[in-house]
């Protein structure tokens, strides 16, 4: 200090001095760190979506195991389980079917066990050389009538047994026993419950005039008629523990000599059929609440179709829609949560979607675009909604949002005269993965289901009747 | 009359007080412009504002997953380091002394200023290296991995602009290339997995911390998470694997990408 100043610092002179050291050492530092700063936030890379894909499954033709005596007639209950099975496995998306012909092993030579442990068993590496994932080896024989089916399912890259099960049936019962494996199977792959042993309802054209209910399994087989009104039954619908159906038909009232859009309920084990509402006008579009003692439904009797609550018994009413001047609220359909109901009101002027609380407050519309909009369906977990609109010329399935949000469309498809088909009436599976619908695309009203993304179209019915609202039962086991 | 006079005035504190006022201003220049030669800070961009609307886009349309944000780092001929040109629109990619310093050229600082013009100089030469081997680096075309037997089902909507980001505190062409070569380990890992359909939707998640080379090798993996499921594990690893070698990480992530890695999670959830 001595060098810098002549005379001995004074006071301010040390401080100026000791500022300007803290300040040329400030500004040594720098001013923003670099290249390690990445460090601090760490580098994170999130991947949100791959490729899905279906698994690659081997289902060789099922064994026949039996005695030679019961050969003809087993065999031939044998290609029906077969079918059944692999129409499942196709329509529940999750696996698609290696070709007959690119098999290393001849199945009907070899075990259903695999080599070494199984002596004359199958050999694992055939199948992995040829990109198997899945395979199925089943084995059936008929004793006193009865179908025996063992049933053992392989996941290939890990040599390791998923599913190793027997089942014994009547005969008659075959569909019956490939609906179960297939649920196991679907069970023991994904943890998630298969729906194919559920069953569908829905209203089918019997004479030119009339129309009567009918329940058939999922796959479109067992059509059961279950009404014999001989006049016009429709908008079928399934009770929560799916032991009921209600429906709604035109029958004679004998005192005013004239018909009414009734509502009955028809109870399937013991075929009891009880008539619920029959007030004036009409009392239709069912739909149960979750607690199964209430349903939804539409009435008229005071000039308006209104949705109105009713108890099982058709006692109580509850009014939840208040229409004027024509308006007209129809279709509710309860969200599995028992909170909102969706329905489909023109008092907009065009039929639109809407969603209320369950005491009939707060109604909302959540559909602003098509023509006309109806037939709201809720997805098992209510977070979607699936309905029919009108596209200027035909109608189509779409899905949203309950929120009414991120609508897309799913269906599209044309006659075999150029124009576009119609297609209606949705209805979830119970394990919200499909949507049942009908479609004219053939001429007549046929049923048909997609997957929730729109791909994988699948028709049910393959005849010459017409088909009306139809509707997916809950799970039934 | 006494007439009083004034002792003569000493100039003599004056040339103190200048002397010591011209060595500590001395002092500052000199310490500024030691912080501008061996610790350089980020250059500034002179470049015109970016204009970004943010929109939404229509459902089903699928992106591209090939190309990622690809900045590359612009270069301009460097002119001298003058303070005065601040206002040209290059991107100047050399460290300019941060002040504006007035031009005094006093003899006593001539060979300081040589000396810190010369460093300078060097470290030019040195980012210029570096700029050409990353041309040469960039120049490399990112090969297409076609899984064609395999069909890419995204049902979600690929809106951008809907997830915020970590952030970092970088700033400026680091942050540009940091970003946009995360973005090309993103989209090559998401283009390799495969996960089957009966997995898709059974709430797991992986996690990984995967090591990169200079040259783009995933040299290391770790598993961070399991997912317990080894199929859905072994998706994962088969995603990484097949992603390897991903193009060369820029000058300022090799360091990290070889010694703290990238955490990589799989959650696939619609």
């Amino acid at each position: 200090m001595q060098l810098l100043f002549s005379s001995r610092p004074s006071l301010n002179q040390k401080l100026a001095f000791f500022f300007l050291l803290i300040f040329g050492l400030i500004a040594l530092m720098p001013i923003s760190a670099h290249a390690q700063s990445s460090s601090d936030s760490g580098l994170y890379i999130k991947i949100t979506e791959g490729n899905v894909k279906r698994s690659l499954m081997a289902l060789p033709p099922f064994q026949f195991v039996g005695s030679p005596k019961t050969a003809q007639s087993g065999v031939r209950v044998g290609k029906e389980l077969y079918d059944v099975f692999r129409n499942d496995m196709d329509v529940s998306g999750y696996f698609e079917f290696i070709k007959s012909d690119a098999f290393l092993e001849d199945t009907s030579k070899v075990g259903l066990k695999p080599a070494p442990g199984e002596p004359g068993g199958f050999n694992f590496a055939s199948w992995k050389q040829i990109g198997t994932e899945f395979l199925v080896r089943v084995g059936y024989r008929v004793l006193d009538g009865d179908l025996v089916v063992d049933a053992y399912t392989y996941y290939v890259p890990q040599a390791k047994l998923v599913l190793g099960k027997t089942y014994r049936a009547k005969s008659s019962d075959v569909r019956t026993v490939a609906h179960t494996f297939a649920n196991d199977l679907v069970k023991a792959v994904t943890g998630q419950k298969g729906m194919f042993t559920t069953k569908l309802v829905v209203s089918r054209s019997t004479r030119p005039s009339q129309k009567e209910i009918f329940v058939m399994d999922w796959d479109g087989a067992n059509a059961t008629q279950v009404s014999n009104h001989k006049s016009i039954s429709l908008s079928p619908t399934w009770s929560p523990d799916g032991k009921s159906i209600a429906y709604s038909s035109f029958a004679y009232h004998p005192k005013k000599k004239s018909r009414n859009l009734d509502l009955f309920t028809f109870e399937l084990q013991s075929a009891r059929r009880y008539l619920v509402s029959y007030r004036t006008g009409i009392n239709s579009g069912a739909n149960y609440c979750p607690d199964n003692k209430h349903l939804l439904l539409t009435i008229s009797q005071n000039q308006n179709p209104d949705i109105y609550k009713m108890s099982i018994d058709g006692n109580s009413l509850t009014r939840l829609t208040t229409g004027r001047n024509g308006e007209m609220n129809v279709e509710p359909a309860m969200s599995p949560d028992g909170s909102k109901v969706a329905f489909s009101s023109t008092r907009s002027g065009r039929p639109m979607i809407y969603i209320m609380n369950s005491d009939g407050t707060g109604a909302t519309r959540v559909t602003f675009a098509g023509d006309y909009n109806s037939t709201p369906a809720w997805s098992p977990d209510g977070k979607k909604i699936a309905f029919a609109a009108m596209d200027k010329t035909h109608f189509d399935i779409f899905i949203m949002n309950s929120d009414g949000t991120n609508m897309a469309r799913l269906t599209s498809a044309k006659k075999s005269n150029g124009k576009m088909a119609n297609n209606e009436d949705p209805s979830f599976s119970p394990d919200g993965r499909h949507i049942l619908f009908r479609s004219d695309r053939t001429g007549k009203y046929q049923l048909y289901l997609v997957s929730l993304d729109g791909e994988n179209e699948h028709r049910i019915t393959f005849d010459q009747h017409e088909y009306f609202k139809p509707r997916w039962s809950p799970f039934l086991d | 009359m006494k007439t009083y006079t004034l002792p003569p005035y000493s100039n003599d504190r004056l040339n103190r007080a200048i002397a010591a006022s011209i060595v500590l201003h001395l002092f500052v220049l000199a310490a500024f412009a030691i912080r501008a030669v061996f610790l350089p800070s980020e250059p500034l961009i002179f470049e015109d504002a970016i204009r970004v609307d943010i929109v939404g886009l229509p459902d089903k349309i699928k992106q591209d997953p090939l190309t990622g944000p690809a900045a590359k780092p612009q270069t301009a001929p460097a002119p001298a380091p003058e303070p005065a040109k601040a206002a040209e629109p290059t991107v100047v990619t050399k460290p300019a002394p941060q002040l504006k310093a007035p031009k005094v050229s006093l003899d006593k600082s001539k060979p300081s200023l040589d000396k810190a013009k010369r460093a300078q100089d060097a470290a030019m030469k040195r980012l210029d290296a570096i700029e050409r081997l990353q041309k040469m680096a960039s120049v490399q075309p990112s090969s297409a991995n076609t899984n064609s037997n395999t069909q890419s089902v995204s049902t979600s909507s690929q809106i951008k602009g809907n997830e915020v980001s970590q952030g970092n505190s970088l700033s400026g062409m680091q942050r540009l290339e940091h970003e946009a070569y995360i973005g090309k380990i993103h989209s090559s890992i998401m283009r390799n997995w495969n996960v089957p359909r009966w997995l898709a939707k059974a709430n797991l998640v992986a996690k990984f911390q995967i090591y990169i080379d200079s040259q783009g090798y995933v040299v290391k993996k770790v598993v961070v998470l399991s997912s317990n499921n080894e199929i859905f594990d072994e998706s994962a690893v088969s995603a990484i694997e097949a992603s390897s070698p991903l193009p060369p990480p820029p000058d300022s992530l090799v360091a990290v990408l070889a010694v703290n890695g990238v955490n990589i999670e799989f959650d696939p959830h619609k």
